[in-house]
């Protein structure tokens, strides 16, 4: 296989590159697009609440691109080319992660030191938003990594090369949190909470939610919307059996199954009922309320 | 010749008259049969007897009598040797031969004439001497043609010695009781099992008398819960027992034919087999088995009987403890294989998934409960009121066994959380008094509000949806109909809602609806509520209206229409409530017959009525009759009246129903309030439970009718004084007669120390001991002294709708007017009257007497009115409570019978009559397949009937009905008395006189 055969089948981009091109589809449940216009126009950093797949990576990729949008018709940018005003570098978080893992270290090459900066680093200097995924999975000495870059300062201490980066002006730093898993154990700091304004998110209402299965799933208005009735009645059972509702997600998936010729009780089964729980019993419930809903 | 022939005639009328004349007879016929000589030879042998024996002058006249019947079996050898035989038994003792040629030609029509001298033996080899052997032969030559029809020579042998081997233990009332029980067993068993009853009976008195005497007892009513064909082996597997456990066998036998009995015939086979399989393994288990087979195989299919019994043998096998508990289902994993096999849903099993998924639906956490009896029963498919005023609690039956499959149980109990479940979902206890609908002016703000004082003695402040019902005057309709609209809507939005359950739901809805009571026995207005739910299920056309009612039906669709939408609120069911409310409170509150309940025609049918129908308008605010506002009440009944006989006179109404229709308005008021939760109108003050005869299964179904007792109201009138009143004539007429009765039973007693009169013999008697010296006896008077009747009877009154019914209808046609205040007399109106005038004759001559009426609703609801206890003694209060009487509901005779048998039955007296009145045949919903099956409500009356008998009672069954004759006969025994009165007009005089023949 030549190089450029495998070109062909991949793409890399540069984290601080990596954006779409296109508007991402993205609807609204409340307000949180002009709460987040506002907060980025004074450079607060934003924190995402909201259970999984609700749309908050969505949120974020559709107000960087419009953001972006924005920033090109008030500013050229100083690089110029075909790279986006506003990229978004998206760092997932683990218990592993550490400092340095953000921020940059040494490498060796060729027996020579050489530098190479963590993402956040990339992210700061670019001016990218940059999204710290379920950053109560990260480690506390990690996160107050972030401390200076989130107040009035808005600088990111590189202690290892002595060094301080002033963030580029375009630069906003989000996280992302799930309520719904919090323990004592990986509860934010109040010192970094309190660096944040927070949205909350939450599943779509069913009328919206089907707008948004039927678009990403490319399915009819009707299955879209009983896929959105199974999502709010599963969504009633969080705490009574499921550790968590149905996600968008999942409901997408769902839709995509049965455009794909699955029955769609039992293409529930598998995307739905067996994805949220292992337990027989509740799994009946479940599939229960799916046979209620479809034929 | 002649004269000896005359002379020996003179001789016997010196005997008797009677002998005389059968000897008369006899010979004439003789004469053309038999040469003289063979005549006279057979002459002598009569006078022989008549001469030499004792008081022989009944042997004689039978002996006579028997001759030319007799003759037809036998030469005139044979008749000889028959007459020696009971010669013999002649000088024994009189009686003997009695009954010996009384039954001679009926028993020669079975017993081969080779038999006849063996015959004669058997009876004598029962003979001792004593009154008690005696009495034991001649029951046995009386029984003798039931008996030998069955039996052969060498049977009856072996039988007789059965009988003679406890009479010579002295168990004398054993060996009569043992020639009854073979009467009522060997008909019912096959050629081949008879040795097999009468060896077991053998074998049984072996072990000791009270096996025996238990066996006797219980063996006919034993045999018969027995399938036919299997009785035999059923006595093989009890003949058995007697070598395995003989302390045990009776009751074997017992139990386990009741076990069988509960057990459909075609599993009997199946049932003994297994037993039999079972019993070579582990006796207590196979007892076990068979007691617990009726309960088993009322839970599980029968198809699947032998996969339970499997695991039970084979745990069984493992275990004999364990197993004999598994058949006895006491074990816990004999339980879930039950279960498992059961096609019934638990609710136990599935509470959990149905609470998770109510939440699911509703989001909110609702309790699933096992329902009870305090269930509220409402109008709605669902059959009652499922969900608790807080919304958080949905009962449930503990067991659903509606449906052959667990799947199809499952889905019912789903489908009906679901309805619940959609009340909650879909806002129905969100109503506020003062939103706007979406499809209805709304009408609500024009509503009269609740006085203040009513809302002042509320504790709470009201509910918005209280202070709505308040608004209105009959609050229950309103509360009836606004559940109706209410889960119409519901239905119809979970329907859309739910698609992938809606044709389940759908087919749930009608199902149910199917168990509901016939919509014809119910008064037209909540009858027209329930039809609302068929609207939201059936094809306006399709459904079954009484023509007087379409228009209030018709006008009632499109409301209801309104509210079958997702977008309807609970606002708008309370806007179509009020609407609904105006049109079914004008409509007719009556009981149709089930002839007037017809397919409503559609506007566009091609068949034209003589009358159109126009729909009732739509209510508007100004002609909304919600509350108050009447006109006054007297105007509203005359132009009901008047409206109806002239509808009568087009022939346009059948004639029955007018004198419904102007009998209304006065006992609406009466039952209006209660009429809508029937059947209970009122709280019983005794609930009892009896069995069910179905002829089909041949088997009882055990504790299958709730009777509730009651104590009939008192009204202010009396209605036994209003009638002697009315009828002073029938009242002197019937005291008469009946006092002719009281003197037909006082009897002269003699020898009395003092009395009405000097007696002449004894006078006489005394003078000449006097004279003669010797102390005279004193007691020379005579007095009339009255015999004690002891007499008991139960009068059982039908009190069914059916007896509404006009008893004259030209009454009618003529006076096509009535004069206000006279109505036309009803079947209860005259029986009514009867039993008062009875009542005159009771009292006169001091019979004991109980006065019981009865109508049923269902086996669930069968009233039983008290009007006079037996041992109450009578006061106007009776009289009161007759006058409460009314006709309701259907007639479930079985019941009532079997109520009123009990009710005589702790009674102490020689003669217990129990004496219905009905005026047709019983009649019931579920009487049987559906309330159309008459041989099922036949065959438990008459099993009632039979089982009244069997305690001693006197069963007497009067009806009014003209096709009375038909069925009566089916119904009742050769042995029951029944009267059929075609003319109801004589009834006030025929019931006394009926009652005089029955209790002489
Ligand atoms: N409001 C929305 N508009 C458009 N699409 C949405 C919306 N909400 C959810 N989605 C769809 O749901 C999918 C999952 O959403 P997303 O990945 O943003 O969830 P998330 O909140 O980031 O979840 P997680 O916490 O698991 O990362 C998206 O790919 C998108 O297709
Ligand atoms: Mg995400």
């Amino acid at each position: 296989m030549s190089t450029e055969e495998t070109k062909e089948l991949y793409q890399e981009y540069r984290v601080e590159e990596y954006l779409p091109t296109e508007e991402p589809f993205y609807v609204a449940a409340a307000d949180e697009i002009k709460i987040f216009e506002a907060a980025y126009q004074q450079r607060i950093p934003v924190l995402l609440k909201g259970p999984t797949g609700c749309g908050k990576t969505r949120f974020l990729e559709y107000m960087a691109h419009r953001l972006g949008q924005s920033l090109i018709t008030v500013k050229t940018t100083p690089k110029g080319g075909d790279q986006h005003p506003l990229p978004l570098v998206t760092i997932a978080c683990h218990e592993d992660l550490t400092g340095t893992d953000l921020v940059g270290r040494y490498l060796l090459k060729g027996g020579e030191t050489a530098w190479i900066d963590g993402p956040l680093a990339r992210a700061a200097k670019v001016g990218a938003i940059c999204y710290l995924d379920e950053i109560v999975e990260a480690r506390k000495d990690t996160t107050v990594i972030i401390h200076p870059l989130t107040d009035h300062r808005r600088i990111l201490p590189v202690e290892k090369k002595g060094e301080v980066i002033r963030a580029h002006d375009n630069f906003l730093l989000v996280l992302s949190y799930n309520p719904g898993y919090q323990s004592a154990l990986k509860d934010l700091k109040q010192s970094t909470r309190q660096r944040f304004i927070a949205i909350e998110f939450d599943y779509l209402p069913r009328d919206l939610e089907k707008k948004v299965i039927a678009h990403e799933g490319a399915t009819s208005e009707e299955i879209a919307s009983d896929l959105a009735v199974l999502g709010e009645k599963m969504r009633h059972l969080k705490e009574y059996g499921l550790q968590e509702g149905a996600s968008t997600r999942l409901l997408i998936y769902t839709a995509k199954l049965i455009e794909s010729g699955i029955s769609p009780r039992r293409a529930c089964q598998v995307a739905v009922v067996w994805a949220l729980s292992d337990d027989p019993e509740v799994q009946q419930s479940l599939e229960e309320t799916v046979s209620a809903i479809f034929k | 010749m002649k004269m000896e022939f005359a002379e020996l005639e003179k001789e016997l009328e010196h005997f008797s008259k009677k002998v005389a004349e059968h000897f008369r007879a006899s010979t004439k016929l003789l004469k053309k049969r038999l040469p003289p000589e063979e005549v006279s030879q057979w002459a002598e042998v009569g006078m022989d007897m008549a001469r030499n024996c004792y008081k022989s002058w009944d042997a004689v006249s039978e002996y006579f009598k028997a001759t030319p019947q007799v003759l037809d079996h036998l030469d005139f050898a044979k008749l000889i040797s028959w007459a020696d035989s009971g010669r013999k038994l002649c000088q024994d003792d009189a009686s003997l031969a009695t009954a010996y040629f009384k039954s001679s030609p009926q028993t020669l029509s079975y017993l081969p004439t080779e038999n006849l001298t063996e015959w004669a033996k058997l009876g004598q080899s029962l003979y001792q001497g004593d009154w008690k052997s005696t009495a034991l032969a001649v029951k046995f030559f009386s029984d003798s043609p039931k008996l030998i029809r069955w039996l052969s020579l060498d049977e009856l042998k072996q039988f007789t010695r059965l009988v003679n081997s406890l009479a010579r233990q002295q168990h004398y009332d054993m060996a009569n009781e043992l020639i009854d029980s073979a009467k009522g067993v060997l008909p019912g068993i096959a050629a081949e099992d008879r040795k097999q009853f009468i060896a077991l009976g053998t074998a049984i008195a072996n072990i000791g008398s009270k096996d025996i005497w238990a066996y006797i007892k219980c063996c006919p009513q034993a045999l018969s819960q027995v399938s036919s064909g299997l009785r035999g082996r059923f006595l093989t597997l009890t003949e058995q027992m007697i070598k395995l456990k003989p302390e045990d066998a009776t009751d074997f036998f017992a139990d386990g034919a009741e076990a069988l009995g509960k057990v459909k015939h075609e599993l009997h086979a199946e049932v003994l087999q297994r037993f039999e399989e079972l019993m070579k393994k582990s006796l207590p288990a196979a007892i076990e088995f068979l007691k617990s087979s009726p309960v088993v195989l009322r839970r599980i299919n029968s198809k699947d009987l032998g996969e339970w019994f499997e695991a039970g043998v084979r745990i069984l096998g493992r275990n004999e403890d364990e197993g004999i508990a598994y058949f006895q289902l006491k074990s816990d994993r004999g339980e879930a294989i039950l279960d498992q096999l059961a096609p019934g849903a638990d609710l136990a099993s599935f509470k959990e998934i149905l609470h998770r998924y109510c939440k699911a639906l509703t989001g909110k956490d609702v309790e699933i409960v096992p329902e009870d009896e305090t269930l509220e029963e409402t109008i709605s498919w669902t059959q009652a009121e499922r969900l608790s005023p807080e919304g958080t609690i949905v009962y449930l039956p503990s067991h659903v066994k509606r449906y052959p499959t667990k799947e199809e149980n499952f889905a019912w109990l789903k489908v009906i959380v679901t309805q619940q479940a959609g009340h909650l979902e879909f806002g129905s206890q969100e109503f506020t008094f003062d939103k706007p609908s979406q499809f209805f002016d709304d009408m609500r703000p024009h509503l009269p509000e609740p006085s203040k004082e009513e809302e002042e003695e509320e504790e709470e402040p009201l509910t918005d949806l209280e202070r709505f019902f308040r608004s209105f005057q009959d609050i229950k309709l309103a509360k009836a109909i606004f559940n109706v609209v209410e889960d119409a809507r519901i239905d119809h939005i979970l329907k859309q809602e739910y698609k992938g359950l809606s044709d389940t739901y759908q087919q749930i809805q009608r199902d149910e609806l199917k168990l509901r009571r016939p919509l014809h026995l119910l008064r037209f207005r909540e009858a027209l509520v329930w039809l609302l739910i068929d609207l939201t299920l059936e094809k306006l056309e399709d459904i079954l209206v009484p023509e007087e009612g379409a228009p209030f039906f018709k006008s009632a669709a499109p409301i209801l229409g309104k509210v079958l939408s997702t977008k309807a609120t609970v606002e708008d069911s309370a806007e179509a409530t009020i609407r609904l409310y105006s049109i079914v409170n004008k409509a007719p509150n009556l009981i149709f017959p089930p002839e007037a309940w017809q397919v409503t025609e559609t506007a566009t049918g091609e068949k034209k009525t003589k009358k159109t129908v126009t729909p009732v308008p739509e209510p508007s605010i100004e002609n909304l009759e919600v509350k108050g506002e009447e006109g006054p009440s007297e105007d509203r009944e005359t132009r009901e009246v008047e409206i109806t006989l002239k509808d009568v006179a087009d022939g346009k109404i059948p004639l029955g129903l007018i004198y419904t229709v102007y009998y209304e308005p006065e006992e609406m008021e009466a039952t209006d309030a209660e009429g809508w939760d029937a059947p209970p109108t009122e709280e019983p003050e005794q609930v009892y439970y009896y069995d069910e005869w179905d002829y089909a299964a041949g088997a009882y179904r055990p504790n299958w009718c709730t009777i509730k007792e009651r104590t009939l109201e008192e009204s202010a009138e009396d209605f036994v004084q209003k009638t002697n009143k009315e009828n002073p004539l029938l009242v002197e007429q019937i005291k008469s007669q009946f006092q002719v009765l009281e003197l037909g039973h006082l009897k002269k007693i003699k020898k009395l120390p003092d009395g009405e009169g000097l007696d002449l013999d004894d006078a006489i008697q005394a003078i000449v001991d006097r004279k003669s010296g010797a102390t005279p006896d004193e007691k020379i008077y005579w007095r009339k002294q009255k015999v004690e009747r002891d007499v008991c009877v139960a009068l059982l009154l039908d009190m069914s709708a059916s007896t509404a019914e006009p008893v004259d209808m030209s009454e009618l046609k003529l006076g096509a007017v009535l004069p206000p205040g006279m109505m036309p007399k009803r079947i209860i109106d005259v029986a009514k009257e009867s039993i008062s005038l009875l009542i005159g004759a009771l009292e006169t001559i001091g019979d004991k007497y109980g006065i019981y009426g009865f109508s049923s609703y269902g086996r669930e609801h069968i009233n039983f009115s008290i009007i006079k206890e037996i041992d109450e003694s009578f006061s106007p209060k009776v009289g009161k409570r007759i006058d409460q009487i009314s006709p309701l509901h259907a007639t479930r005779m079985g019941p009532a019978i079997r109520h009123a048998t009990a009710k005589l039955e702790a009674k102490d007296a020689k003669n217990r009559i129990l004496f219905l009145i009905s005026d047709g045949r019983p009649r019931d919903l579920e009487y049987g397949k559906g309330h159309a099956d008459k041989e099922y409500a036949m065959h438990d009356t008459k099993m009632a009937f039979t089982e009244a008998a069997r305690k001693g009672i006197a069963p007497f069954c009067l009806t009014v009905d003209k096709e009375g004759h038909d069925y009566m006969r089916d119904m009742m025994s050769s042995d029951m008395g029944y009267e059929v009165v075609d003319d109801i007009k004589l009834l006030p005089e025929r019931l006394p006189q009926l009652y005089r023949r029955l209790s002489i």
